[in-house]
Protein backbone atom coordinates (compact mmCIF):
# COMPACT_ATOMS: atom_id res chain seq x y z
CA UNK A 1 0.00 0.00 0.00
CA UNK A 2 2.95 2.38 0.98
CA UNK A 3 4.34 1.48 -2.62
CA UNK A 4 1.27 2.75 -4.14
CA UNK A 5 1.14 5.40 -2.48
CA UNK A 6 4.09 6.39 -3.44
CA UNK A 7 3.82 5.92 -6.95
CA UNK A 8 0.59 8.31 -6.86
CA UNK A 9 2.21 10.95 -5.43
CA UNK A 10 5.40 10.77 -7.65
CA UNK A 11 2.98 10.97 -10.40
CA UNK A 12 1.04 13.86 -8.75
CA UNK A 13 4.21 15.66 -8.15
CA UNK A 14 4.67 15.53 -11.67
CA UNK A 15 1.35 16.99 -12.94
CA UNK A 16 3.08 20.43 -11.53
CA UNK A 17 5.15 20.63 -13.99
CA UNK A 18 4.20 23.19 -16.74
CA UNK A 19 3.20 22.81 -20.30
CA UNK A 20 4.24 25.19 -22.31
CA UNK A 21 4.62 23.79 -25.73
CA UNK A 22 3.26 21.40 -27.92
CA UNK A 23 5.19 18.56 -27.22
CA UNK A 24 4.50 18.62 -23.45
CA UNK A 25 0.94 18.52 -24.46
CA UNK A 26 1.71 15.50 -26.02
CA UNK A 27 3.93 14.72 -23.07
CA UNK A 28 1.51 14.75 -20.78
CA UNK A 29 -0.74 11.92 -22.06
CA UNK A 30 1.89 9.49 -20.95
CA UNK A 31 1.71 11.11 -17.50
CA UNK A 32 -2.15 10.77 -17.04
CA UNK A 33 -1.91 7.39 -18.16
CA UNK A 34 0.38 6.97 -15.23
CA UNK A 35 -1.87 9.10 -12.89
CA UNK A 36 -4.48 6.49 -13.76
CA UNK A 37 -1.89 3.35 -13.31
CA UNK A 38 -1.20 3.96 -10.64
CA UNK A 39 -4.57 4.72 -9.34
CA UNK A 40 -5.80 1.82 -10.58
CA UNK A 41 -3.13 0.15 -8.69
CA UNK A 42 -4.45 1.20 -5.51
CA UNK A 43 -8.28 0.84 -5.91
CA UNK A 44 -9.29 -1.04 -9.17
CA UNK A 45 -6.28 -3.66 -8.73
CA UNK A 46 -5.96 -3.66 -12.72
CA UNK A 47 -6.62 -1.91 -15.87
CA UNK A 48 -8.85 -3.71 -18.24
CA UNK A 49 -9.61 -3.19 -21.63
CA UNK A 50 -8.72 -0.17 -23.11
CA UNK A 51 -10.25 2.26 -20.83
CA UNK A 52 -8.96 5.88 -21.08
CA UNK A 53 -7.34 7.61 -18.10
CA UNK A 54 -10.24 9.99 -17.41
CA UNK A 55 -12.58 6.61 -17.35
CA UNK A 56 -9.91 4.83 -14.50
CA UNK A 57 -10.38 7.84 -12.83
CA UNK A 58 -13.86 7.62 -12.92
CA UNK A 59 -14.03 3.71 -11.59
CA UNK A 60 -11.30 4.84 -8.63
CA UNK A 61 -13.82 7.41 -7.54
CA UNK A 62 -16.09 5.26 -6.71
CA UNK A 63 -13.68 3.67 -3.98
CA UNK A 64 -13.11 6.93 -2.40
CA UNK A 65 -13.76 6.26 1.86
CA UNK A 66 -15.87 9.68 1.02
CA UNK A 67 -17.58 11.85 -0.99
CA UNK A 68 -15.90 14.27 -1.10
CA UNK A 69 -12.91 11.99 -2.01
CA UNK A 70 -15.58 11.08 -4.85
CA UNK A 71 -16.20 14.13 -6.15
CA UNK A 72 -12.66 15.70 -6.30
CA UNK A 73 -11.67 13.03 -8.51
CA UNK A 74 -14.93 12.81 -10.75
CA UNK A 75 -13.87 16.25 -10.91
CA UNK A 76 -10.15 15.48 -11.81
CA UNK A 77 -11.49 12.87 -14.63
CA UNK A 78 -12.82 15.62 -16.09
CA UNK A 79 -10.09 17.80 -16.32
CA UNK A 80 -7.94 14.67 -17.88
CA UNK A 81 -10.53 14.57 -20.47
CA UNK A 82 -10.11 17.56 -21.61
CA UNK A 83 -6.03 17.33 -21.27
CA UNK A 84 -6.34 14.20 -23.16
CA UNK A 85 -8.53 15.84 -26.09
CA UNK A 86 -6.44 19.34 -26.11
CA UNK A 87 -2.77 16.86 -26.49
CA UNK A 88 -4.69 14.83 -29.45
CA UNK A 89 -4.57 17.90 -31.31
CA UNK A 90 -0.87 18.13 -31.02
CA UNK A 91 -0.16 14.87 -32.52
CA UNK A 92 -1.21 16.60 -35.57
CA UNK A 93 0.76 19.92 -35.54
CA UNK A 94 1.61 22.24 -33.50
CA UNK A 95 -0.96 23.90 -31.18
CA UNK A 96 -1.43 28.25 -30.51
CA UNK A 97 -0.58 30.01 -27.65
CA UNK A 98 -3.71 29.91 -26.48
CA UNK A 99 -4.33 26.16 -26.73
CA UNK A 100 -1.75 25.66 -25.37
CA UNK A 101 -2.27 27.90 -22.08
CA UNK A 102 -5.62 26.34 -21.94
CA UNK A 103 -3.75 23.09 -21.65
CA UNK A 104 -1.50 24.43 -19.10
CA UNK A 105 -4.79 25.73 -17.18
CA UNK A 106 -6.67 22.47 -17.15
CA UNK A 107 -3.23 20.78 -16.13
CA UNK A 108 -2.99 23.35 -13.41
CA UNK A 109 -6.51 22.60 -11.99
CA UNK A 110 -5.83 19.19 -12.18
CA UNK A 111 -3.13 19.34 -9.93
CA UNK A 112 -4.62 21.43 -7.40
CA UNK A 113 -7.63 19.24 -7.53
CA UNK A 114 -5.28 15.71 -6.82
CA UNK A 115 -2.86 17.64 -4.03
CA UNK A 116 -6.58 17.80 -2.70
CA UNK A 117 -7.52 13.96 -3.41
CA UNK A 118 -3.98 13.66 -1.79
CA UNK A 119 -5.18 14.88 1.53
CA UNK A 120 -6.82 11.76 2.32
CA UNK A 121 -3.29 9.82 2.61
CA UNK A 122 -2.76 11.83 5.69
CA UNK A 123 -5.91 11.57 7.24
CA UNK B 1 -1.50 23.72 -38.85
CA UNK B 2 -2.98 22.81 -35.54
CA UNK B 3 -4.38 26.41 -35.71
CA UNK B 4 -7.54 25.07 -36.95
CA UNK B 5 -7.37 21.84 -37.20
CA UNK B 6 -10.07 19.75 -34.40
CA UNK B 7 -9.99 16.25 -33.46
CA UNK B 8 -13.60 14.73 -32.41
CA UNK B 9 -14.71 11.20 -31.55
CA UNK B 10 -18.38 10.93 -32.21
CA UNK B 11 -20.33 8.23 -31.32
CA UNK B 12 -23.12 7.48 -33.53
CA UNK B 13 -25.96 4.07 -33.58
CA UNK B 14 -27.18 2.16 -36.27
CA UNK B 15 -25.03 0.64 -39.77
CA UNK B 16 -23.08 3.43 -41.04
CA UNK B 17 -21.64 3.51 -44.40
CA UNK B 18 -20.32 6.39 -47.01
CA UNK B 19 -23.88 7.23 -47.74
CA UNK B 20 -25.16 7.73 -44.47
CA UNK B 21 -22.17 9.69 -43.98
CA UNK B 22 -22.28 11.98 -46.62
CA UNK B 23 -25.74 12.44 -46.08
CA UNK B 24 -25.45 13.09 -42.36
CA UNK B 25 -22.63 15.11 -42.63
CA UNK B 26 -23.97 17.09 -45.41
CA UNK B 27 -23.42 21.01 -44.00
CA UNK B 28 -19.56 20.21 -44.52
CA UNK B 29 -18.49 21.34 -47.91
CA UNK B 30 -15.92 18.30 -48.15
CA UNK B 31 -15.84 14.78 -46.48
CA UNK B 32 -13.26 12.73 -47.13
CA UNK B 33 -13.22 8.79 -45.24
CA UNK B 34 -9.43 7.78 -44.87
CA UNK B 35 -7.96 5.10 -42.64
CA UNK B 36 -8.61 1.40 -43.07
CA UNK B 37 -12.48 1.90 -43.99
CA UNK B 38 -10.65 3.96 -46.96
CA UNK B 39 -8.39 0.78 -47.37
CA UNK B 40 -11.18 -1.17 -47.38
CA UNK B 41 -8.89 -3.87 -44.58
CA UNK B 42 -11.00 -1.87 -41.86
CA UNK B 43 -11.95 -4.79 -39.68
CA UNK B 44 -15.19 -5.20 -37.13
CA UNK B 45 -15.36 -2.16 -34.71
CA UNK B 46 -13.17 -0.11 -36.77
CA UNK B 47 -13.56 3.87 -36.56
CA UNK B 48 -14.19 5.27 -39.20
CA UNK B 49 -11.83 8.31 -40.03
CA UNK B 50 -13.27 11.42 -41.31
CA UNK B 51 -11.70 14.22 -42.70
CA UNK B 52 -14.45 17.54 -42.68
CA UNK B 53 -14.05 20.37 -44.06
CA UNK B 54 -16.38 23.19 -43.47
CA UNK B 55 -16.81 26.47 -41.46
CA UNK B 56 -18.14 25.34 -38.33
CA UNK B 57 -16.38 21.88 -36.47
CA UNK B 58 -18.76 18.93 -36.11
CA UNK B 59 -19.57 19.39 -32.76
CA UNK B 60 -22.35 22.16 -33.92
CA UNK B 61 -23.60 20.28 -36.71
CA UNK B 62 -23.38 16.82 -35.45
CA UNK B 63 -25.00 15.73 -32.27
CA UNK B 64 -22.53 14.25 -29.89
CA UNK B 65 -23.26 11.00 -28.08
CA UNK B 66 -21.26 8.83 -25.89
CA UNK B 67 -18.61 6.71 -27.17
CA UNK B 68 -19.07 3.18 -26.20
CA UNK B 69 -21.75 2.78 -28.88
CA UNK B 70 -22.01 1.15 -31.64
CA UNK B 71 -19.64 2.79 -34.29
CA UNK B 72 -16.92 5.76 -34.01
CA UNK B 73 -16.63 8.80 -36.05
CA UNK B 74 -13.10 9.71 -35.81
CA UNK B 75 -13.08 13.36 -37.32
CA UNK B 76 -10.55 15.42 -38.30
CA UNK B 77 -11.68 18.87 -38.64
CA UNK B 78 -10.56 21.59 -41.16
CA UNK B 79 -12.00 25.26 -42.10
CA UNK B 80 -11.48 25.55 -45.98
CA UNK B 81 -8.74 28.22 -45.89
CA UNK B 82 -6.32 25.65 -44.17
CA UNK B 83 -6.50 23.32 -47.59
CA UNK B 84 -4.22 25.12 -49.70
CA UNK B 85 -1.14 26.11 -47.12
CA UNK B 86 2.07 24.47 -47.42
CA UNK B 87 2.12 23.51 -43.71
CA UNK B 88 -1.28 21.16 -44.36
CA UNK B 89 -0.27 20.41 -48.23
CA UNK B 90 3.01 18.95 -46.50
CA UNK B 91 1.92 17.27 -43.98
CA UNK B 92 1.32 13.18 -43.00
CA UNK B 93 -2.19 13.24 -42.63
CA UNK B 94 -2.57 15.44 -46.54
CA UNK B 95 -0.33 12.85 -48.06
CA UNK B 96 -2.37 9.79 -46.83
CA UNK B 97 -5.40 11.21 -47.36
CA UNK B 98 -4.34 12.09 -50.93
CA UNK B 99 -3.38 8.44 -51.30
CA UNK B 100 -5.99 6.50 -49.56
CA UNK B 101 -8.97 8.76 -48.91
CA UNK B 102 -12.10 8.48 -50.85
CA UNK B 103 -13.82 11.66 -51.38
CA UNK B 104 -17.70 11.85 -49.88
CA UNK B 105 -18.61 15.08 -50.41
CA UNK B 106 -16.92 17.75 -52.42
CA UNK B 107 -14.29 17.57 -54.82
CA UNK B 108 -10.81 17.27 -52.71
CA UNK B 109 -8.93 18.97 -55.53
CA UNK B 110 -6.38 20.32 -53.12
CA UNK B 111 -4.99 16.41 -52.50
CA UNK B 112 -3.15 17.05 -56.24
CA UNK B 113 -0.45 19.27 -54.25
CA UNK B 114 -0.42 17.19 -51.05
CA UNK B 115 3.43 15.73 -50.97
CA UNK B 116 5.92 15.07 -48.18
CA UNK B 117 7.42 17.72 -46.45
CA UNK B 118 10.21 17.45 -44.12
CA UNK B 119 8.48 19.02 -42.05
CA UNK B 120 6.79 16.39 -41.48
CA UNK B 121 9.69 14.13 -41.10
CA UNK B 122 11.00 16.53 -38.18
CA UNK B 123 7.69 16.57 -36.98
CA UNK B 124 7.60 12.88 -36.73
CA UNK B 125 11.14 12.71 -35.07
CA UNK B 126 9.61 15.15 -32.50
CA UNK B 127 6.53 12.89 -31.94
CA UNK B 128 8.63 9.68 -31.38
CA UNK B 129 10.89 11.64 -28.89
CA UNK B 130 8.05 12.51 -26.69
CA UNK B 131 7.06 8.76 -26.80
CA UNK B 132 10.38 7.50 -25.76
CA UNK B 133 10.41 10.27 -22.94
CA UNK B 134 7.00 9.25 -21.66
CA UNK B 135 7.99 5.17 -21.56
CA UNK B 136 12.36 6.02 -20.30
CA UNK B 137 10.29 8.06 -17.83
CA UNK B 138 6.68 6.19 -16.79
CA UNK B 139 7.33 2.73 -18.19
CA UNK B 140 7.75 1.38 -14.59
CA UNK B 141 4.54 3.36 -13.45
CA UNK B 142 2.24 2.39 -16.37
CA UNK B 143 -0.32 -0.53 -16.61
CA UNK B 144 0.54 -3.25 -18.60
CA UNK B 145 -2.16 -2.30 -21.17
CA UNK B 146 -1.08 1.09 -20.76
CA UNK B 147 2.63 0.62 -21.66
CA UNK B 148 1.70 -1.62 -24.55
CA UNK B 149 -0.48 0.82 -25.92
CA UNK B 150 2.46 3.51 -25.85
CA UNK B 151 4.95 1.24 -27.52
CA UNK B 152 2.29 0.30 -29.81
CA UNK B 153 1.76 3.73 -30.85
CA UNK B 154 6.11 4.57 -30.79
CA UNK B 155 6.34 1.27 -32.96
CA UNK B 156 3.58 2.51 -35.70
CA UNK B 157 5.78 6.18 -35.76
CA UNK B 158 8.91 4.64 -36.39
CA UNK B 159 7.07 2.64 -39.26
CA UNK B 160 5.52 6.19 -40.66
CA UNK B 161 8.75 7.99 -40.07
CA UNK B 162 10.71 5.54 -42.26
CA UNK B 163 8.14 5.68 -44.71
CA UNK B 164 7.75 9.17 -44.61
CA UNK B 165 11.71 9.58 -45.02
CA UNK B 166 11.52 7.21 -48.18
CA UNK B 167 9.04 9.33 -49.60
CA UNK B 168 6.33 6.48 -49.67
CA UNK B 169 2.41 7.26 -48.46
CA UNK B 170 1.99 6.48 -45.11
CA UNK B 171 -1.05 3.38 -44.92
CA UNK B 172 -3.45 2.82 -42.11
CA UNK B 173 -2.19 1.64 -39.07
CA UNK B 174 -3.66 -1.88 -39.75
CA UNK B 175 -1.21 -2.52 -42.72
CA UNK B 176 1.41 -1.29 -40.66
CA UNK B 177 0.68 -4.00 -38.09
CA UNK B 178 0.45 -6.49 -40.49
CA UNK B 179 4.06 -5.00 -41.87
CA UNK B 180 5.06 -5.58 -38.34
CA UNK B 181 4.06 -8.78 -37.49
CA UNK B 182 5.01 -10.53 -41.51
CA UNK B 183 7.72 -8.68 -42.68
CA UNK B 184 11.54 -8.37 -40.77
CA UNK B 185 12.45 -6.15 -43.33
CA UNK B 186 9.98 -3.58 -41.92
CA UNK B 187 11.68 -4.51 -38.31
CA UNK B 188 15.39 -3.71 -39.92
CA UNK B 189 14.09 -0.39 -41.39
CA UNK B 190 12.43 0.63 -38.78
CA UNK B 191 15.91 0.17 -36.40
CA UNK B 192 17.74 1.85 -39.26
CA UNK B 193 15.34 4.84 -39.34
CA UNK B 194 15.17 5.31 -35.22
CA UNK B 195 19.28 5.24 -35.41
CA UNK B 196 19.28 8.02 -37.70
CA UNK B 197 18.75 10.85 -34.91
CA UNK B 198 19.62 10.99 -31.84
CA UNK B 199 16.02 12.04 -30.43
CA UNK B 200 14.63 8.54 -31.96
CA UNK B 201 17.87 6.55 -31.39
CA UNK B 202 16.40 4.66 -28.09
CA UNK B 203 13.41 3.25 -29.73
CA UNK B 204 14.56 0.45 -30.59
CA UNK B 205 15.70 -0.58 -27.23
CA UNK B 206 12.50 0.64 -25.38
CA UNK B 207 10.51 -2.05 -27.95
CA UNK B 208 13.02 -4.58 -27.60
CA UNK B 209 13.86 -4.83 -30.75
CA UNK B 210 17.52 -6.05 -31.68
CA UNK B 211 19.38 -5.19 -34.48
CA UNK B 212 18.32 -7.63 -37.13
CA UNK B 213 20.67 -9.12 -39.75
CA UNK B 214 19.31 -7.94 -42.99
CA UNK B 215 16.99 -10.52 -44.79
CA UNK B 216 19.60 -11.53 -48.20
CA UNK B 217 17.93 -13.58 -50.84
CA UNK B 218 21.31 -15.40 -51.53
CA UNK B 219 23.40 -17.06 -48.46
Amino acid sequence: MAKSSDNIKKVIDDLGIDISASDDAMFVVGRLDALASTIAARYLKRVTGQKAADAVLRDAAQKQPNEKYTKLLKRAASKVAALERIAETASYGELRPDQIRRANAVRSDLYDLMLKWLGQFDE
Amino acid sequence: MARAIRRIKIGIHGSIGPERLSRDLSNFEEVILFGSRAAKVGRRGSDWDLLCVGKLPPRRVYAEKPIGSVSVLDVIWLPPEVLHTSEWLGSELANHVKHFGVVLRGAGEWREKAVTSEVAVVRKVRVISVRCRVILQYGSYLAPKYLEQHKRLLRRDLQRLDLLRKNVPVPPSVVLDDAWSSDANTRIAACETARMDLLTSRAPELLNLDYPAPITSAV
